[in-house]
């Protein structure tokens, strides 16, 4: 168990679930109805628009300057999702393994 | 649920004195002290339990009958959110209900018959009962259904009256003097009325906030009050002419609560109030799954408009809960935040006591309090604890309560403060035993660990801290080491692109193992999302249920479940599937809404709490079978 969160670790902190150009095979799908790429200060933001149950629906991908993704949001209904999070996702584990080695809980977050 | 029984609470095998696990201590506490008032010393007084908010009150009042009560237990409310909050802790049909979460009972047709008392309860209804509930208003004589009209006297043998500090009015007290010859027992709060006198009773338990901070029932409390360097009013309109709070004093052209009142409309403090809070709710929700929510308290229904608007310009979601709201949009608005729908809760004297959410951790106040009752009121609401199993950090425990200066709230926090000395004086106490009986230990008993130079020093946090990032660090540079070398071979392949090139094709060829892969298509992501639930919902759910408990999936034995009142149309037509299938839908949909309304966040929460509800209707359903 400690073994797999370990990997899980580092993997969350070093490894890239997604690429921008991967959300650009998208565009194939008719219901995508935009796909935008906007450079950022440190980074790429990736916007994708589509329709689902009739709903217009927007996700935001944001990435660091090597195309690192760093959080997924998507918008329905006026709501907010956070779908991925690397820091979030980097302190669960670590809050994990802290837990299972018995050592005192951590806030500490990642930058 | 068994059919009626005169002495249940006598008979029935409620597992209260041995249950460490399911009830606190103080709760244990409470009901001994309770047998003693009415059982040893047999005293005819009422009795009195005094339990901060979060402590445990309603499982107080849940376990109190047992061997005590010789008839039927009727609770009184003082008002409807609370009457709420009991009736949904006390309702058998509840996958939460009090005595199966906390192991009082273990099964279904253990459990009492409970019903609320209304207009359209029949009196056979009553008379089948073992615990009726009502809130107050229903017992007053000027009521042409009061309860009062349709029972005898002898009709309860125990009362238990919930936030018994609002018992001073006629209602109470003609209720009381009905049912003169029951047992009382009091639950509040506070050991003082509403009109500041003490209540009736001979107190059994007094729970001080305090303790219940120090003994980790309640979350610790913060207070944080922002200090702007200079604040200017103007008065009358006249923007000519500005003064500070204390000109106005001396000068004595306004009294306190023109100040106080200008404060908390003026949008600048507002603003304050707003982005000190959010800083609070962002610090709790970093590096914690925990759903914290900020609960605001307004003047009126025109400012918490205006604060709502305020907290939305930084993007968050926020419910607004007041007095005018139509009843529907209320049931809407708390069902939002029940099920995580929003991050602030804005109310305007609405979610006073009885309202029970944990995850409210950050107060935040727009409204000036003169008396401790309403602002104590308010800050319970940000006690409730949040559940050990569900806690990330140490943060996720501590409430933190957010003013201005200038509201005049100083005196009021003075007396809450006194409690986390209390608490910290306990705590200090309880360490230097520990260290005393630890020391004795050693002088007594001396080790050779015990005596001699220091050989180890430094703090294993953050040694281990640094060692799982170190571990993590060395797993990268072997995956680099990987990499390189699959950049070799891909230069045999591609000579003509560079090293560097080669490098990024080979990583994007590894992604992390438990990544959703869908996350490239969020179309799908969101899509598959929702299949799988309510694939999992309407087939898998009933399928395993029909099988583990040998029905028949066309049968119709599921009819006879003892559903509430709202729910019984699940039962009327289609075979024993269709029956679970409905079930789940309702039970859901009353949680998160419409499911075309559903966002990925309620389908994470709702998944999360399939277990439970399908381990109470289990339980529901085997009431009826064996």
């Amino acid at each position: 168990m400690l073994n797999k969160l370990r990997t899980q670790l580092w993997e969350a902190m070093y490894l890239n679930p997604v690429w921008p150009h991967e959300l650009l095979e998208n565009a194939k799908d008719p219901e995508y109805k935009n796909i935008s790429f906007k450079p950022l200060d440190a980074g790429l933001e990736v916007e994708l628009l589509f329709m689902d149950e009739g709903q217009l629906v927007k996700a935001v991908y944001l990435f660091d300057s090597n195309d690192y993704l760093q959080r997924a949001v998507m918008y329905e209904n006026e709501h907010e999702s956070v779908i991925y999070d690397r820091n979030q996702l980097v302190t669960n584990i670590m809050n994990e393994i802290l837990e299972l080695t018995g050592v005192k809980q951590s806030n500490k977050i990642i930058a | 649920m068994g059919t009626f029984n005169k002495d249940y609470f006598l008979t029935a095998n409620a597992n209260i004195l041995e249950n460490d696990e399911g009830l606190r201590k103080v709760q244990k506490d409470a009901y001994i002290e309770i047998c003693n008032h009415f059982l040893l010393k047999k005293s005819k007084s009422h009795a009195v339990a005094i339990l901060p908010t979060g402590s445990g009150k309603t499982g107080v009042m849940a376990i109190a009958p047992f061997g005590i009560a010789n008839g039927r237990v009727l609770i009184i409310t003082p008002q409807l959110v609370i009457k709420d909050h009991v009736l949904d802790s006390l309702d058998p049909t509840n996958p939460k209900n009090f005595w199966l979460r906390h192991n009082v009972f273990k099964d279904f047709n253990e459990l009492p018959q409970v019903v609320e008392y209304d207009k359209d309860t029949l009196f056979e209804e009553l008379e089948e009962s073992n615990i009726i509930i009502l809130n107050i208003h229903k017992l007053s004589t000027k009521f042409r259904n009061s309860l009062l009209k349709k029972v005898e006297r002898d009709f309860f043998d125990m009362i238990i009256i919930d936030e018994a500090h609002h018992s001073p009015a006629q209602t109470w007290q003609d209720a009381l003097e009905y049912f003169s010859d029951a047992k009382v027992l009091k639950v509040t709060g506070t050991p003082f009325r509403t009109d500041r006198k003490k209540i009736e009773g001979e107190v059994v338990i007094n729970y001080r906030l305090g303790k219940a901070m120090k003994d980790g029932i309640v979350k610790s409390l913060k207070n944080f009050i922002l200090k702007p360097e200079k604040v200017y009013l103007t008065i009358d309109n006249d923007s000519s002419r500005k003064y500070t709070i204390k000109e106005i004093e001396a000068m004595k052209l306004k009294d306190k609560d023109f100040v106080t009142r200008s404060v908390a409309y003026s949008p600048e403090c507002n603003k304050h109030i707003v982005e000190a809070s959010i800083d609070e709710l962002n610090k709790r929700r970093a590096g914690s799954s925990v759903p914290h929510k900020i609960i605001a308290v307004c003047c009126s229904i025109e400012h918490a408009e205006d604060v709502k608007k305020l907290y939305e310009e930084r993007n968050l979601r926020v419910a607004i809960v007041h007095s005018e709201l139509p009843k529907n949009k209320k049931i809407e608005e708390l069902r939002k935040i029940e099920s995580h729908q929003v991050d602030v809760v804005v109310h305007v004297a609405m979610l006073g006591e009885g309202y029970d959410h944990p995850y409210l951790s950050v107060a935040a106040i727009f409204r000036p309090f003169r008396s401790l009752a309403p602002y104590s009121q308010f800050i319970g609401r940000i006690l409730r604890r949040i559940p050990d199993e569900e806690v990330s950090n140490e943060l996720d425990n501590i409430g933190v309560v957010i003013a201005h200066r200038d509201l005049g709230l100083d005196e009021l926090w003075k007396e809450y403060k006194q409690e986390q000395e209390y608490c910290d004086v306990l705590r200090s106490v309880e360490k230097a035993e520990k260290d005393e009986r630890n020391l004795l230990k050693k002088i007594r008993n001396p080790k050779n660990s015990d005596i001699g130079s220091v050989i180890v020093e430094g703090d294993l946090h953050i040694e281990e801290e640094y060692y799982e990032y170190t571990e993590a660090a060395k797993a990268y540079e072997a995956y680099e080491r990987d990499i390189e070398e699959k950049a070799k071979q891909l230069k045999q392949i591609f000579p003509d692109k560079s090293e560097e090139d080669l490098k990024q094709l080979a990583r994007q060829q590894s992604k992390p193992t438990v990544i959703n892969p869908l996350l490239k298509n969020p179309k799908k992501y969101r899509m598959l999302l929702r299949r799988e639930f309510w694939e999992k919902v309407q087939y898998d759910i009933p399928a395993t249920l029909i099988t583990e408990l040998k029905l028949k999936k066309e049968g119709r034995e599921l009819a006879n479940l003892p559903l509430k009142k709202n729910m019984r149309w699940i039962l009327k037509d289609g075979d024993n599937a269709a029956i679970i299938a409905k079930y789940m839908n309702c039970i859901l949909v009353s949680k998160y809404g419409p499911r075309e309304k559903w966002t990925i966040n309620d389908y994470h929460n709702a998944n999360n709490e399939l277990d439970e509800i399908v381990t109470h209707l289990k339980k529901m359903i085997k009431s009826i079978l064996f």
